[in-house]
């Protein structure tokens, strides 16, 4: 409980699937609480976008689902895989996309993606087709094979979204995508996302923009210092904030310090 | 000039923070890097001391000679500081994304180009305080000068490091201006290369081995002179310094002045030249640099890799893929290659120097002083290899490593990907060199055995430790392998990879010695002796190469990113 909302207990939510179940997770920096006990359950086919100010707390409970960081304490489990214990395999069904697109800066475009195919065990030909595919999609066909190093911040995004759907995963986790991105390629990416959730891929995204996150999200998260301080669809949210209109202001509201 | 306070002020601040992360690093850490430090300056301090005193030995023509050492060495610093001041002001100058910073601040652009250039002098020559002030403190103890030759030592210094980038300046600044930032890149490397090994075939071609078997030393002596007379040249400012240096040494202080006066005075050129030049040029230049097409396509050496993949097709695919990416990211990165050229470089001027060496003496002792003194070398060559290129392997994954870390993959085919690359291309071309320089030496069957053991056995061992502490000790933050090894772990590797080289070629060269040189034991205890340090050395082998390994692997599944 924080500001007046009452946070919705995931447990009566009806779902088909649980596929990312969240447990009393904690993640200590040293003296720094950057996750504080968070309960979170998202289920299969969901769009559930997770919002908050800098250094809320967003990127760590991202990296922690996809595996990158551990837990100091409480459990994570994805598609049912205990993430401290049966890492492998939920690794090969999840896909996470980095909010600053660090890649390879020797290899092409083209050459990264057929690495990741490699790197995951795809067949030769099932990930070269797909790379075409989703470079055409991207409309980086023709950047396909020049080095990595001459793109810009936009070029890599777009490779390394590329790479996170190459393996056609379950579970997309995606630390906010359109940093750097034209508007019809941002456009793009929030069609195919939305395409993916609807297929039954479970998109995990944090995000600073409201707007996106009120557009695209079946449910939304509002954490603040490590805590989740607001949880609902967007009218559950809205509904719960005493004389906020917008959208901004409930968040607003809802994360103010005092 | 408030810009230039600025930016300076900014990097007392950058250094009072470093200082601050020095404090908070473990003590243990910082006390060994500071041992370490030490012992290396002391270390070279005492072997060029020795060398020194080697030649004032020389009845006669000692002093003589050690002065002839001051030219030589004055003039060999001031080539190297020309040549790699060349590199360091292009990359300072045009590769930094400092600049579009600078360049977007009401900073006149000249006030911009000198913090470059200064930190251009810094970065050129701080090795120049563990090479330069080592060997004139041992030449002036040797010369017995007065004490305050010691005090005009930063006088001799700081004008020697300056100009040197101040001459290399003026070349970046036209060759940038004149042709374009990439072209430049092109012309400059081809330059610089020629130039380097015109350079060391010279120094090479003077500085034989001393022939400690023969008495041709008046040979070597002659040809020493002659060759070092061309940096006497009245025109060579490395001449200069070293002549002021020798002259104050002399107590001839006046005259020391006049060629001190020299050098200053073409510093001051230099600099006041380097002023009007980039008043004009420097951002006219930057600013091209930055609109030449960033297009980069891959030109060369896709044969290569289709034969790599071949190659390794027997491995797991993910390891295959892994050695392709290496391969791919060494290939296209001229820095990389350059560097493994000059190792290949000094080897292969070291095997045509083998040529010089008694190679069909009988005496025993010498042949044997010769074959480990080689083995030594071949092992030396191989620690600093690995050391080189494969403790920063894991670094050098740096913030890319967030896609390995997502993979389906464990750390520990990732690591044995490393290794098995590493050990396989280090084995073959170590038992390469130790077999042609053996059959070069006219060895016994034994001694062949012997070495290629060794070297195999080093091989592993040293690959192993390299990627082992470069796990263990992985810098993600920077992408400059040369700063990669200077850091602690590259340290630690360096030390515990030379004294395992050490304890190993010694432990297989005193049964040598006491069998064949001094006849001291029996053909059993020599058989004894060996049996044993085959398997002592054994043990360490698989210690210094798995352990690290095992540790390594350890911090990596530890490890959050």
């Amino acid at each position: 409980m924080a500001h007046g909302f009452t946070i919705p207990d995931d447990e009566d939510r009806t779902r088909s699937t649980i596929v990312i179940d969240l447990s009393n997770l904690t993640k200590r920096f040293g003296d720094t609480l950057a996750v504080d006990d968070l309960n979170l359950i998202i289920g299969r086919g969901e769009f559930f976008s997770m919002l908050g100010q800098n250094g809320a707390g967003k990127t760590t409970t991202l990296k922690l689902v996809a595996g990158l960081l551990r837990p100091t304490s409480g459990t994570i489990l994805v598609a049912g895989y205990d993430m401290a214990t049966n890492v492998l395999d939920a690794k090969k069904i999840i896909s996470f996309v980095p909010d600053i697109p660090y890649v390879y800066e020797k290899l092409t475009g083209r050459e990264f993606l057929y690495f990741i195919g490699e790197l995951y065990n795809l067949d030769k030909v099932v990930y070269r087709d797909e790379a075409e595919h989703l470079l055409g999609l991207f409309h980086m066909q023709e950047y396909g094979n020049q080095l990595m190093e001459s793109y810009s911040h936009g070029m890599k995004q777009k490779v390394v979204l590329c790479s996170a759907l190459l393996h056609d995963p379950q579970v997309i986790i995606i630390d906010e995508p359109m940093v750097g991105l034209d508007p019809k390629s941002i456009r793009l990416v929030k069609d195919i996302l939305r395409e993916r959730a609807d297929e039954g891929a479970t998109i995990f995204m944090s995000t600073h923009t409201l707007n996106l996150a009120e557009e695209v999200s079946d449910r939304i998260g509002i954490i603040h210092r490590g805590q989740l301080v607001g949880l609902g669809t967007v009218d559950e949210i809205n509904s719960k904030a005493e004389g906020a209109e917008e959208f901004e202001d409930v968040f607003l509201k809802i994360t103010a310090e005092t | 000039m408030n810009g230039l306070k600025a930016v300076g002020k900014t990097q007392v601040w950058i250094l009072k923070n470093i200082a601050a992360g020095i404090r908070r690093e473990p003590r243990l850490k910082v006390v060994f890097i500071t041992v370490a430090v030490a012992f290396f300056w002391f270390g070279t301090f005492a072997l060029l001391y020795e060398r020194l005193s080697f030649f004032g030995a020389f009845p006669m023509i000692g002093p003589a000679l050690q002065d002839e050492a001051i030219y030589l060495f004055f003039a060999a610093l001031f080539i190297m500081l020309t040549l790699s001041s060349t590199v360091i002001c292009y990359i300072t100058y045009y590769s930094s994304t400092e600049m579009n910073f600078l360049f977007t601040k009401p900073i006149s652009d000249s006030v911009i180009f000198f913090y470059r250039f200064f930190q251009s002098v810094i970065f050129s020559s701080w090795a120049f305080l563990f090479l330069g002030v080592p060997f004139i403190i041992a030449y002036a103890l040797l010369k017995h000068v007065a004490l305050w030759f010691y005090l005009l030592i930063p006088l001799y210094f700081i004008p020697f490091i300056i100009l040197p980038t101040g001459i290399a300046s003026v070349i970046v600044l036209m060759f940038v201006t004149i042709t374009s930032y990439r072209r430049a890149k092109y012309i400059l490397a081809i330059l610089i290369g020629s130039l380097s090994l015109a350079a060391v075939s010279y120094y090479t071609g003077s500085i034989r081995p001393i022939l400690f078997v023969r008495s041709d030393i008046d040979y070597f002596i002659d040809n020493l002179l002659r060759h070092v007379s061309i940096f006497k040249h009245p025109l060579f400012p490395g001449y200069w310094t070293a002549k002021s240096v020798v002259l104050s040494a002399m107590n001839d202080y006046r005259k020391g002045l006049f060629y001190l006066t020299a050098f200053v005075l073409t510093t001051l050129v230099f600099l006041q030249l380097n002023w009007i030049i980039s008043e004009k040029i420097f951002f006219s230049g930057w600013a091209s640099s930055q609109g030449e097409s960033a297009k980069k396509y891959v030109t060369y050496g896709n044969d290569i890799i289709d034969y790599i993949s071949f190659l390794f097709s027997f491995l797991p695919r993910f390891t295959t893929a892994m050695i392709i990416k290496d391969a791919k990211e060494f290939m296209r990165n001229p820095q990389q290659w350059f560097q493994f050229l000059i190792y290949f470089g000094i080897l292969g001027i070291y095997i045509v120097n083998l040529r010089n060496l008694p190679l069909s003496i009988d005496n025993s002792y010498w042949k044997i002083i010769i074959i480990f003194l080689n083995l030594a070398a071949t092992a030396l060559v191989l620690a600093g290899l690995t050391v080189r290129f494969f403790y920063p392997l894991m670094s050098l994954e740096g913030n890319k490593f967030w896609i390995l870390g997502l993979a389906p993959i464990t750390f520990r085919n990732l690591l044995f990907q490393k290794f098995i690359v590493g050990f396989l291309g280090v084995l073959c071309v170590s038992e390469l060199l130790i077999i042609t320089t053996n059959v070069m030496l006219d060895t016994t069957v034994h001694l062949m055995v012997v070495s290629t053991g060794i070297v195999a056995m080093a091989s592993l061992a040293l690959v192993g430790l390299s990627i082992g502490l470069g796990s263990i000790y992985p810098s993600f933050k920077e992408d400059n392998s040369a700063k990669i090894v200077s850091g602690f772990g590259g340290t630690l590797n360096f030390i515990v990879a030379l004294t395992y080289v050490i304890f190993v070629i010694v432990s297989f060269a005193i049964p040598f010695f006491a069998y064949d040189v001094y006849h001291t034991i029996s053909k059993n205890v020599f058989s004894c002796a060996m049996a044993t340090s085959w398997l002592v050395n054994g043990v360490l082998t698989i210690f210094v190469g798995i352990i690290p390994m095992i540790l390594g692997y350890r911090q990596l599944e530890n490890m959050e990113f």
